[in-house]
């Protein structure tokens, strides 16, 4: 040890002997020594003591008990996809059910369906909410009591045995594509001989089947070949949004409207309608007719064709001068031209059907043959029904899903009807304005929740299985009419033996029709190609000539009903989802309207908003471009309540309008009365302006142009181009780099790919009043402008441009975020990291597309902060959040929110390939707008792939990115639209750049 | 030292040294007239009613203001901005004059510094309260953490939180700074008990020794030193939250010269405004002169030309840059749907600035008042006309969107009002709202009575 001195006294006195406590490292380490053995006994007795105490308080017990038998297909944290088909009365389509955790969370198409190739629509994709809605009956109830399965049931029976012989059992439904519950009626009707089933379409097509009744001998719907057609005619039908089966005549038409390097035709599209509709606003031309005017326009067309092709013409009705081009283009096209018709008027398809068959259309676009198992109601039977029950024939009415109260052509008749009417039941999965009228009200299960099956074209048959167990005390419609029976075979074991005796019957081996039946369980779909040969008879237009011409032009004002493109018939009104889609015209959401042209607006003096009453409905009037200058345009589907913590009825019912004529439902009437209302009312829409202001956003080229130069209408691209360049190192993909395509000549803009991304990606629904102050949330938007001038409705044309998160790999949101929230992967992905932003929005300033949305309130329920949530549609409520994609954060309050290509879909398939050892293979990681898309506008893959579809599309000389003069260099391209017309409407699209 | 007699004296009324400190002093003397009371019982009020209007912003959400989905930042930011303008004056007189050894800036600079301060404070509210996860806001700080995250240094946020709190700390150093010695003066004057105490602590030991001054001096320069540069360099700064964007309107290199300008002007007439009240209500019409006023005038024309100019210049870089977007900015700014902005801001900050070429506005005191409340909303506008008419139209016209502020964002704004003027009428009672030993240090040169003298001499 060093030996220290203070002073030199001391040195010289010498040293003091160390025995004191002053040198430290000797005290401490003795002291050390001392304390540790009984310091550490000390600490161990407290800790031992404590921990024995602490551990002896009484702690609440949480019972986790596992499953005994693990379920085969539950596996935690992975999703099954189950086949089963969409019916909502409409259309059917098959889909895959997404299952995760035991819940349904997501519908996808089913890509092996030949007909939709998994192709959606926004109503398919928005459906799944329904299952989780609170507002569904969820105990049977009579007259407000409610009882039990087993006792309205055998009360039912007694009562249905009770009736007089003479009284007749009805069964009202929407169409019936279900071929085992149509054996399950005629089974009822061999229990009961007074049995009948009427069938109530919420919107009728009965004039097509009553026309073909002349045609072919049989009241069918033929099928028609959208992707067959090189010159399309539609007068009125809006076969891309509502008319018929919208998802499968989209996936034909884009078909038919793909152009590419290979095939360089593309189908021509004329469309003659008196309002701007989706489809109309796809056409090449469009001509604006008024309703009345219809069946005219095409019996001239008619004339004229027979003219052309030398046939003897009928009764002349006057426009055959306007139609001489269109005619033209139908005489060039022959027996690949196809025209329809909307009216549910018979003589207006009537003369549809001659002109098909003066083209030679019949076993190339319109298939006799293969018969469309949609729309099988009659106008005369539910008429003829109505007069049965006020007559007193009818005994027992017993609604099933129809909703009659609201969807019967005069429902208020009904209603009163009905009163008299022994016995009422209605079988609903959803709330119905029925069920207060009704004695008995019957919870069916959700289409998700039932098993059953659909043949909706002659031939193409679709499974329907439930993916979840019945939320509710509800049963699924074939287990009803099944224990109504006193049968006690299951809905599955019907249904398995139905499809064994009947569809499935070729196979006869008991083996084979096993494996068979869970293929088709697996696949969802199947089909026979057999087909009933139909022969089509020659007509004699000149009676229907003759009354067409006899018909009075109308003066006034026409009101045309329409259904819109979110709520359809309003049957699934109850859905957030799909009440927040603009319309993909208006761009309008959350409420129906008095669409009207600007002229009309001017020569009326309304503005947009104020609220005119129309024959004693009042609603509000939007300026609506492309209308008829004597034409109101307004959906159907509205005025029903929606529930929620704040119910409300949305919008207003319009079919009172139309009960004029009750025979045969006409969906446009003229108006009588048209007064102002002193009131204004704001209609919510996410977009207020509506031109491009010369912008090259949407580029566009026609036919005779694109065929001399690919590139036209995109001689931009390669000027800007030759001006890339950069001062900085430019990112090195080195794995993957992602992109996407879109497709500016396939989208319809029909609005699938929005409510698939909301449901994928949990991005909230805000309401109404949050879309007026511009704060809806959606990821992906559909932009529309007009081009040309809005006072020539006829010249006025429609572009339209998804927008989502371009992935820039130069991002201007990137650079100013503070805190580095959003950065770029280093596979091209532009990415938010929620937990880290703090919400200065700067990046959403930056976004020169605008594509970024912030949470402007607690509209999750995710804040930390309590009381303060703003979910004006009930979507965070319990039973609702079910919904939700576990893969995809929830966003809280005050942080930005945007489209991330689907991370979670790229990192599931790529963790996928590395599982396999297999290179990632091009088009197998689906982003779920592109799944969605019925017209496969939307291809994702890897840049870096040099065989990936979108490398080719790279080298596309259609190929340009939105604002590429501001060398973002966005991950996400566009191909310009081509449209097949003479002349270019792309004159003043081109300007000069940033240079 | 001999001054020319033509200069106008700096001290009115032939002061002695001991009648400057009692004139100074003697708002803090005594007790406060009923005015002072009203004066601050309507700021709290205002206080208040932008503390509830902060809770309801926190609580609920940046949902309760105005913006949308197209308009990231309105009202707040724009406060921000006119707030940090606005606190631009304080120390380009304390500073800038200071290192140009321009003597009137020492009646003034004591409450334009007071002034830049309490600016300072209501503008770092709003980058705060904008934020949509405030709790979060210390993620701006590049603090060590374990899970490996930094922040962005390539944003102008980022920069801005450096810039305006180093503003605000040297601002507060030099403020204190120069403060002390007349703490010390206080101290001196008050018997024992409480205040004495507390003003004993404040004036950190000063006792006026000749080592003393030297330090302070040398002390008073080095902070003006540090201070000159910052006061370009927030406003720079400020601008390039705005110049690095890729929004038309915002997207442009003139942006930090502009707004420095632009900032010393809004700050010199906010300056005149609260002056023009002050020495009215304190009695410091000898210290604060028309003089003064005039001098001010005299920055204020010459920086408001130059915000005029570069109006001008972004109209004709615009139209010479031919790109339709900037083109469309500037057009729709001047006669698009917020065209009434636009006017009020060319009214008030190019047009009205250009009357105090006459020299009898120049001197008016009235004149002066309205003027500078003219520029005072002319800056607030020239603020909202870049951020929320660039914002509001910019590239794909299907985003297209308009704003109006909602009650929660005027009371924000209200709000730092309440908290500005409580700050300076606190100011105006405990601390001397001119700089005493600073006058003091001119009085034997520019005093009137020394000018005066001088005059005799040359008869």
């Amino acid at each position: 040890m060093k030996k220290y001195w203070k002073s030199i006294e001391e040195y010289e006195t010498g040293i003091k002997q160390i025995n004191d406590a002053h040198i430290p490292d000797k005290i401490q380490a003795k002291e050390a020594l001392k304390a540790s053995r009984r310091d550490f006994l000390k600490y161990f007795g407290f800790s031992v003591a404590s921990a024995a105490v602490l551990a002896s308080c009484e702690r609440p017990v949480k019972k986790a008990i596992p499953l005994l038998i693990q379920p085969e297909e539950v596996r935690p944290g992975i999703a099954s996809y189950y086949a089963s088909t969409f019916y909502n009365g409409c259309e059917a389509v098959p889909i895959l059910v997404k299952v995760r955790d035991g819940r349904p969370i997501k519908i996808e198409g089913n890509d092996l369906s030949r007909l939709t190739k998994g192709g959606t629509s926004a109503q398919v994709q928005a459906s799944l909410l329904n299952l989780y809605d609170e507002s569904r009956p969820k105990e049977p109830v009579y007259q407000g009591q409610e009882l039990s399965w087993e006792q309205a049931n055998s009360d039912i029976i007694q009562k249905l045995s009770k009736l007089d012989d003479d009284k007749q059992i009805v069964f009202l439904t929407p169409t019936i594509v279900s071929p085992s519950f149509q054996s399950l009626l005629d089974n009822f009707k061999q229990k009961y001989p007074n049995f009948k089933q009427v069938t109530l379409d919420s919107y009728s097509y009965s004039g097509i089947r009553e026309a073909y009744g002349k045609v072919v001998g049989k009241s069918i719907i033929p099928f028609y070949r959208f992707d067959k057609a090189e010159v399309i005619v539609s007068f009125g039908a809006d076969f891309l949004g509502t008319w018929l089966m919208p998802t499968i005549f989209t996936h034909q038409y884009a078909k038919a409207r793909k152009i590419s390097n290979e095939t360089k035709k593309i189908a021509k599209h004329i469309h003659f309608e008196s309002y701007m509709s989706l489809t109309g606003s796809n056409a090449d031309e469009r001509y604006i007719i008024k309703p009345s005017e219809e069946a005219k326009y095409l019996l001239s067309l008619y004339n004229e064709l027979a003219q052309q092709f030398g046939h003897p013409i009928t009764v002349k009705s006057g426009f055959e001068s306007e139609l001489k081009t269109v005619a033209h283009n139908l005489v060039k096209a022959k027996n690949k031209a196809l025209v329809v018709s909307g009216s549910n008027n018979v003589d207006v398809q009537l003369v549809v059907a001659s002109i098909n068959q003066l083209l030679g259309a019949y076993g190339n676009t319109v298939m006799v043959d293969k018969e469309t198992l949609l729309y099988k109601g009659k106008d005369a039977l539910v008429h003829k029904f109505l007069d049965d029950c006020i007559e007193g024939k009818v005994g027992a009415v017993i609604s099933i899903e129809s909703n009659p109260a609201y969807h019967f052509p005069s429902s208020e008749k009904f209603i009163k009807a009905i009163n008299d009417v022994e016995l009422t039941v209605n079988v609903s999965s959803q709330k119905e304005e029925t069920s207060q009228f009704f004695q008995y009200v019957l919870p069916s299960s959700h289409f998700l929740e039932s098993w059953s099956d659909a043949e909706f074209i002659a031939g193409e048959y679709s499974l329907a299985q439930p993916v979840i167990r019945a939320i509710y005390n509800t049963r699924d419609k074939h287990q009803i009419v099944l224990d109504w029976l006193g049968e006690r075979s299951k809905s599955y074991d019907f249904i398995k033996s139905f499809w064994n005796k009947h569809i499935l019957n070729k196979t006869a081996e008991t083996n084979a029709f096993r494996s068979a039946w869970k293929q088709t369980l697996s696949d969802g779909v199947f089909h026979s190609d057999q087909s009933t040969k139909r022969k089509v008879s020659k007509l004699n237009l000149d009676e229907v000539s003759s009354r067409i011409v006899k018909q009075e032009p109308v003066d006034g004002l026409e009101v045309v009903a329409y259904q819109s493109i979110s709520v359809g018939d309003g049957k699934m009104c109850n859905n957030p989802w799909l009440q927040e889609l603009p319309d993909p015209v208006s761009r309008i959401c959350w409420d129906n309207y008095y669409a009207i042209s600007p002229s009309l607006a001017k020569e009326k003096k309304w503005k947009q908003g104020d609220i005119i009453n129309i024959d004693g409905i009042e609603l509000p009037v939007f300026i609506q471009p492309g209308n008829h200058h004597q034409v109101i345009s307004v959906a159907l589907g509205y005025g029903r309540m929606m529930d929620g913590p704040n119910p409300e009825i949305i919008g207003k019912n319009i079919q009172p309008l139309l009960e004029r004529d009750l025979v045969s439902i006409q969906y446009f009437t003229d108006v009588k009365e048209v007064k102002s209302v002193a009131a204004t009312y704001e209609l919510a829409t996410t977009q207020t302006h509506h031109s491009m202001e010369g912008r090259a956003l949407v580029r566009e080229t026609t036919l005779s142009e694109y065929l001399k130069n690919p590139a036209s209408g995109n001689e931009m691209h390669a000027e800007i181009e030759k001006l890339h360049t950069t001062l900085y190192k430019e990112h090195d993909y080195k794995g993957h780099h992602w992109a996407m395509f879109i497709d500016l000549n396939s989208c319809t803009g029909c609005n699938a790919c929005v409510v698939a991304c909301s449901v994928e990606n949990n991005v909230p629904v805000v309401g109404r009043d949050e879309v007026r102050r511009s704060h809806e949330m959606h990821w992906l938007r559909i932009d529309r402008y007009y081009t040309q001038l809005p006072d020539d409705p006829s010249s006025l044309r429609v572009v339209r441009q998804p927008v989502m998160c371009q992935h820039c790999d130069n991002a201007p949101c990137e650079n100013v975020c503070p805190v580095a929230a959003t950065n770029h992967s280093s596979e091209g992905i532009n990415q938010m990291a929620y937990n880290r932003c703090i919400g200065t929005r700067y990046c959403n300033n930056n976004c020169p597309y605008k594509v970024r949305r912030f949470n402007w309130y607690d509209y999750t329920g995710a804040d930390a902060i309590p009381f303060n949530r703003v979910d004006a549609t009930g979507m965070t409520s319990d039973l609702k959040r079910l919904v939700l994609n576990p893969d995809v954060t929830v966003r809280a309050k005050g942080v930005i929110e945007k489209c991330s290509f689907c991370i979670q879909r790229i990192q599931e398939k790529k963790l996928e390939a590395k599982k396999d050892g297999k290179p990632l293979v091009d088009g197998t990681i689906l982003t779920a707008c592109q799944q969605g898309c019925p017209a496969k506008a939307i291809t994702f893959g890897d840049m870096n792939d040099e065989n990936s579809e979108v490398s080719k599309m790279m080298k596309d000389p259609r190929r340009y990115h939105l604002l590429e003069e501001l060398h973002t260099l966005p991950s996400v391209g566009y191909l310009t639209k081509v449209r097949n017309t003479e002349q270019s409407n792309n004159k003043n699209t081109q300007h000069k750049t940033h240079s | 030292m001999y001054v020319s007699p033509i200069r106008e004296p700096l001290v009115t009324g032939a002061k002695s040294y001991k009648q400057v400190t009692d004139d100074i002093t003697k708002p803090m003397e005594g007790k406060p007239g009923k005015l002072w009371y009203a004066g601050l019982a309507t700021a709290l009020l205002a206080l208040a009613f932008g503390g509830y209007a902060i809770f309801v912003t926190v609580w609920d959400g940046i949902g309760s203001w105005g913006l949308n989905r197209t308009i990231g930042w309105g009202w707040g930011i724009t406060n921000f901005v006119w707030w940090v303008g606005i606190g631009h004056a304080g120390t380009f007189i304390s500073a800038i004059l200071l290192l140009f050894r321009q003597k009137w800036r020492t009646s003034i600079n004591r409450s334009a510094e007071a002034m830049t301060i309490f600016a300072v404070m209501c503008a770092g509210l709003f980058p705060l309260l904008h934020m949509g996860r405030l709790p979060l806001g210390f993620f701006v700080f590049p603090y060590p953490n374990t899970r490996d995250l930094w922040v962005n240094f390539n944003s102008p946020l980022l920069w801005d939180v450096f810039a305006i709190s180093t503003y605000f700390t040297v601002s507060l150093l030099f403020w204190y700074m120069g403060l002390i010695p007349d703490i010390g003066s206080i101290r001196d004057r008050l018997k024992d008990g409480i205040k004495k105490k507390i003003y004993a602590a404040l004036s950190f030991g000063w006792t006026g020794s000749a080592r003393h001054w030297a330090r302070h001096e040398s002390m008073s320069l080095i902070l003006a030193g540090l201070a000159a540069p910052l006061v370009l360099s927030v406003h720079s700064i400020v601008s390039m939250d705005f110049a690095t964007s890729v929004i038309p309107g915002w997207h442009t290199t003139i942006f930090p010269p502009y707004f420095v300008a632009g900032a010393v002007f809004s700050g010199f007439a906010m300056v005149l405004t609260l002056m023009i009240i002050t020495r009215k209500a304190l009695h410091l019409e000898n210290y604060i002169t028309v003089g003064h006023v005039e001098s001010m005038n005299k920055v204020i024309i010459a920086t408001g030309s130059i915000v005029g100019i570069a109006y001008l210049t972004e109209l004709f870089m615009a139209w010479y840059s031919g790109v339709v977007y900037e083109r469309y900015a500037f057009v729709n700014r001047a006669f698009g749907p917020y065209w009434w902005a636009y006017w009020i801001m060319m009214t008030c900050n190019v047009i009205t600035p250009q009357l105090f070429w006459f020299k009898k506005i120049r001197r008016s005191l009235v004149a002066t008042f309205i003027i500078s409340i003219f520029v005072n909303i002319g800056m607030w506008f020239e603020r909202f006309v870049i951020i929320v008419t660039s914002l509001h139209r910019d590239f794909l016209p299907s985003s297209w969107s308009m704003y109006s502020p909602t009650w929660v964002e005027v009371g924000v704004y209200i709000g730092t009002f309440g908290l500005f003027f409580t700050m300076f009428f606190l100011f105006i009672r405990f601390f001397p709202v001119v700089a005493i030993a600073e006058v003091k240090s001119v009085l034997k040169s520019s005093g009137e009575k020394f000018i005066k003298k001088g005059a005799q001499h040359e008869k």
